[in-house]
């Protein structure tokens, strides 16, 4: 089911859906464990997009149009605001104040969301 | 009973009896008198007083809805399984039995247990000797070149990892032996998990897979045995690592839940982006010297005890292992544990 939702919907989308089932159905240990796979399989593509760690994100267009229309929470808030183009990725996770994994998957989202962007 | 179902029966070499609900023996074969002798109904009687009275013996035989039910008795010094193979074979209640002397199976058992208790435990001497001289070597291999360097780190992480099999090994046969015990303590989960994150971080890089704690500082302190969990997450770890090819991700995450001030649970998860496991062997990855081959991406092989042995460890703490994997996508492990062990509280059951 989770595999048949990732070809049709893609990895975010997947992973979107599971998280609101975990919320009602906190007691099962295999939604949270799909949950897991596909969080990490999130890492693992943001890791081969980010050049592991060497790409320089920057502020999207749009973002920097219109930022408000960008619902963030804390912390991808914080990241946001560390991030001036000129900063790798690698170097974002040193001054992060969040574990390694919890701000590569922030940094994929807010890819995933359009916040943030790669050079070409 | 038909002649034809006795005389097959008499050429049978285990003793079979057909027994009534009253505890009389309506029916014996040949076996059951070569073995038990005229004294077969007293065997039985001491058998049923043995199993908790006869009527203990009779609600295990006649009240039990499943078909067959087997128990394991030791009488006189000898053991004896005791097997239901057929319900109501006579038109009155009864039951039809199949009774095996296990004694010699039982002392061979023990006998292997103990062997290879004896054996593990004189491996894991000379093997410790050489794990530490390694390590003084290589805290001294500034001067050696980078290929001895190399090859030094490289024996270091074998023997690490054949230690490992041996402790498998060694659990293994405690467990089998009845030997596992849970001493417990109080458990700083955190730091257990950092610890055992990093100290596997020297073989994630070497196979070029990413290891992440993926877990909050602030997780509570849990009753368990330290040694026991660390050996728990530090085989799943080591399993993902396993399974995960070069350029993956394995994650090591836990929160406590509810989430708040009285959590009751942890959750525990080791996630890979490894191949997955197909459906239908999930079900099996927990049983003894399972190897899940179609995982392997490295051609290493284990005892095919690792899982079977955490599973023991998780639920020696009242705990529940559980696997989700999506094929070509990565497996996660889920351990949930609770955050206190169930006390029997004395005051609490005299007063009612």
């Amino acid at each position: 089911m989770v595999a048949a939702g990732i070809k049709h919907s893609g990895v975010w989308a997947t992973w979107l859906h599971l998280i609101e089932a975990r919320t009602d159905h906190s007691d099962d240990l295999s939604l949270r464990g799909y949950c897991e796979i596909l969080r990490n399989q999130i890492v693992r593509e943001v890791v081969v997009r980010t050049q592991s760690g060497l790409a320089i994100p920057a502020l999207s267009k749009a973002f920097l149009d219109d930022y408000s229309r960008f619902t963030l929470n804390a912390q991808e808030g914080y990241l946001v605001s560390l991030i001036d183009g000129q900063m790798s990725v690698e170097n974002l996770l040193k001054v992060s104040p969040f574990d390694p994994f919890s701000t590569l998957f922030t940094v994929a989202k807010l890819l995933y969301v359009g916040a943030i962007e790669l050079p070409e | 009973m038909s002649n034809l179902y006795a005389t097959l029966l008499d050429r049978l070499s285990m003793p079979v009896a057909v027994v009534t609900a009253a505890g009389d023996i309506a029916y014996r074969n040949r076996a059951f008198d070569q073995t038990f002798g005229q004294d077969g109904d007293d065997w039985l009687r001491s058998a049923a007083v043995t199993l908790g009275g006869e009527r203990g013996w009779l609600h295990g035989f006649f009240a039990e809805e499943q078909e067959q039910h087997t128990v394991e008795i030791e009488l006189n010094g000898r053991m004896f399984r005791i097997e239901k193979v057929m319900s109501n074979p006579l038109e009155v209640p009864s039951a039809a039995l199949v009774i095996e002397d296990v004694t010699l199976h039982a002392e061979a058992e023990q006998a292997k247990s103990d062997f290879t208790s004896m054996i593990v435990h004189d491996l894991r001497g000379p093997l410790s000797g050489i794990q530490a001289a390694l390590e003084f070597v290589l805290s001294e291999s500034a001067r050696f070149g980078p290929m001895h360097e190399d090859l030094l780190k490289e024996a270091s992480l074998e023997s690490t990892r054949m230690m490992g099999l041996v402790s498998e090994i060694l659990d293994f046969s405690k467990i089998q032996s009845g030997k596992f015990e849970v001493d417990y303590q109080t458990v700083m989960l955190t730091s257990i998990l950092k610890r055992s994150v990093k100290s596997l971080q020297p073989i994630a890089g070497r196979d070029g897979v990413q290891l992440f704690s993926a877990h909050g500082s602030d997780l509570p302190a849990i009753e368990g045995s330290p040694e026991k969990l660390t050996q728990a997450i530090i085989n799943l770890i080591s399993n993902a690592l396993k399974f995960t090819p070069s350029g993956g991700v394995v994650s090591v995450g836990c929160q406590a839940l509810p989430e708040g001030t009285k959590p009751e649970h942890v959750v525990i998860t080791v996630t890979d982006t490894g191949i997955g496991i197909a459906e239908e062997e999930l079900g099996k990855i927990f049983d003894r010297y399972e190897q899940s081959a179609s995982r392997s991406v490295r051609g290493e092989s284990g005892t095919g005890l690792g899982l079977y042995i955490v599973q023991e460890i998780v639920e020696a703490h009242g705990g529940a292992l559980e696997v989700s994997s999506v094929p070509g996508i990565g497996t996660s492990m889920i351990v949930r544990l609770p955050v206190r062990q169930p006390t029997w509280d004395l005051g609490e059951s005299l007063l009612g």
